[in-house]
């Protein structure tokens, strides 16, 4: 089976050459895609002198972190996709071969891959919260919204990517739903760039939002209580001038 | 005329609507990804047959079906999915293949992908605010994907750009008109009608009129 990476990219220009060329010394690997969120710095002519495929996501809505995913799914043509963060500084080979393993092995068909250290603040505030109460089943995965995932394509291609950041848990919920079998590798430790503060307001109200919409479609939750409650999610501003 | 659809958004919308005008007893086909969107095709173009497909088997229908294809146009709300199938259909011998895009910003992949026909909705925008708001100063009026041509306007603001333009034209015979700067009007006339203050529109090959804005540039003659 072929592997295609995926990395959603925006101004990343300083980190490109780098998780290009290692994913290509990754087994299996056949290609590498960069979708690019509209840069303004070189980070599409450095991936373009690399041989990766390069496409611009097909809106500029920022962020679009969903919209760039789901671009990369649709042209990539291997059977096994991988997408992963652009900025993680220890990036190696064998951190992209963990994460496709399990499916060649057949022991999965979706990978989601976590790592040593505590969850970030929306994962335990906002999404494993409202994870217990609406899919308690997957309260199991340490880290929900991680953004290092593989799967089989033609899993990726059955289900809707939200556009923004709720992405991540949109697919987890809709794979478990659909009755894909699930394992979450750890895959060490995740050196990269952490989200400024004011970054996490919209994050949090993007993934509440998704799983929300999932627990209204599954008819676990009313739709005008979710509304409501989406509505005073909004309100929360976990990044604002007070923490600056 | 056979065409082929790819997507049921509302770019697909105006290529449906489109392509029945050019020939009302043509065979349209529009393939879509969701059960959905295909049941509101079939009412929207009764005349079209809409197809539900997943996106891995485009390929397989464009392949399948290539010598009976006459245009494809892929207008998905996906830019990579629209790559991809313009790819394919060409690589099949499709004689016409069309991507119209989401992103403006991805139009030099496709063109790099030697997709000859690549509809950027955006681009009159661009003409259109300039024409508003910086009064034609050089402007892409329409531009002949075909025949890689199109009418360009030049506002003449001084008698060095008036000489330039009376000579762009005279060398090479082209056809033009005048927009008037006293009662903004268009009026046809011979390069000595051309005032300081008009806007001249003419029509070139876009290789002529790129090296002339060169020249332009450059301050040479």
């Amino acid at each position: 089976m072929d592997v295609s990476v995926v990395f959603p990219s925006k101004n990343r220009e300083r980190y490109v050459r780098k998780a290009i060329c290692t994913a290509f010394k990754a087994r299996h690997v056949r290609e590498v895609i960069i979708v690019d969120g509209g840069s303004t710095d070189n980070t599409v002519e450095v991936a373009l002198k690399e041989n990766a495929k390069v496409i611009i996501q097909s809106n500029l809505v920022y962020p679009g972190k969903g919209v760039a995913m789901r671009d990369g799914a649709y042209l990539s043509s291997g059977d096994i996709i991988v997408f992963a963060d652009i900025d993680i500084a220890n990036l190696t080979p064998q951190f992209i071969e963990k994460l496709y393993m399990p499916i060649m092995m057949g022991e999965a068909e979706f990978v989601k891959g976590c790592f040593g250290r505590a969850a970030g603040r929306v994962t335990e505030l906002v999404a494993k919260p409202l994870l217990r109460m609406f899919y308690p089943e997957l309260a199991r995965f340490k880290q929900p919204l991680s953004g290092e995932i593989a799967g089989l394509k033609k899993v990726f291609y059955q289900v809707e990517f939200e556009n923004g950041w709720g992405v991540d848990i949109g697919l987890l919920i809709d794979l478990y739903k659909m009755g894909v079998r699930i394992v979450e590798v750890d895959l060490g430790f995740k050196e990269h760039e952490m989200k400024p503060l004011h970054a996490l307001t919209d994050m949090a109200y993007q993934v509440a939002e998704a799983i929300l919409k999932r627990a209204v479609r599954d008819r676990k939750i009313d739709e005008a209580w979710a509304k409501r409650y989406i509505s005073a999610i909004s309100e929360i501003d976990l990044g604002g001038a007070g923490y600056a | 005329m056979r065409s082929v659809v790819i997507g049921g958004g509302h770019l697909a919308y105006f290529v449906v609507t489109t392509l029945r005008e050019i020939d009302p007893k043509g065979r349209i086909i529009v393939i879509e990804f969701t059960f959905e969107k295909v049941e509101m095709l079939k009412k929207t173009f009764p005349y079209a047959e809409a197809v539900l497909s997943s996106i891995d088997k485009v390929e397989e229908y464009i392949t399948e079906n290539r010598s009976l294809i006459d245009v494809l146009v892929s207008a998905t709300d996906s830019d990579a999915l629209n790559l991809r199938y313009a790819k394919h259909s060409i690589k099949n011998e499709i004689p016409i293949v069309v991507a119209i895009l989401n992103n403006p910003l991805n139009e030099p992949i496709f063109v790099k992908e030697n997709i000859r026909y690549v509809i950027n909705p955006y681009k009159t925008i661009i003409s259109k605010v300039k024409e508003i708001v910086d009064k034609f100063r050089v402007n892409i009026i329409y531009e002949f994907s075909r025949i890689n041509a199109g009418i360009y306007a030049f506002k003449i603001e001084n008698a060095e750009i008036l000489r330039k333009v009376r000579g762009l034209i005279l060398k090479n015979d082209l056809p033009f008109f005048i927009v008037s700067s006293a009662d903004n009007r268009i009026r046809a006339g011979s390069v000595g009608d051309i005032q300081i203050g008009d806007v001249v529109c003419i029509s070139c090959l876009d290789k002529d009129i790129r090296s002339f804005l060169e020249r332009i540039r450059e301050g040479g003659s």
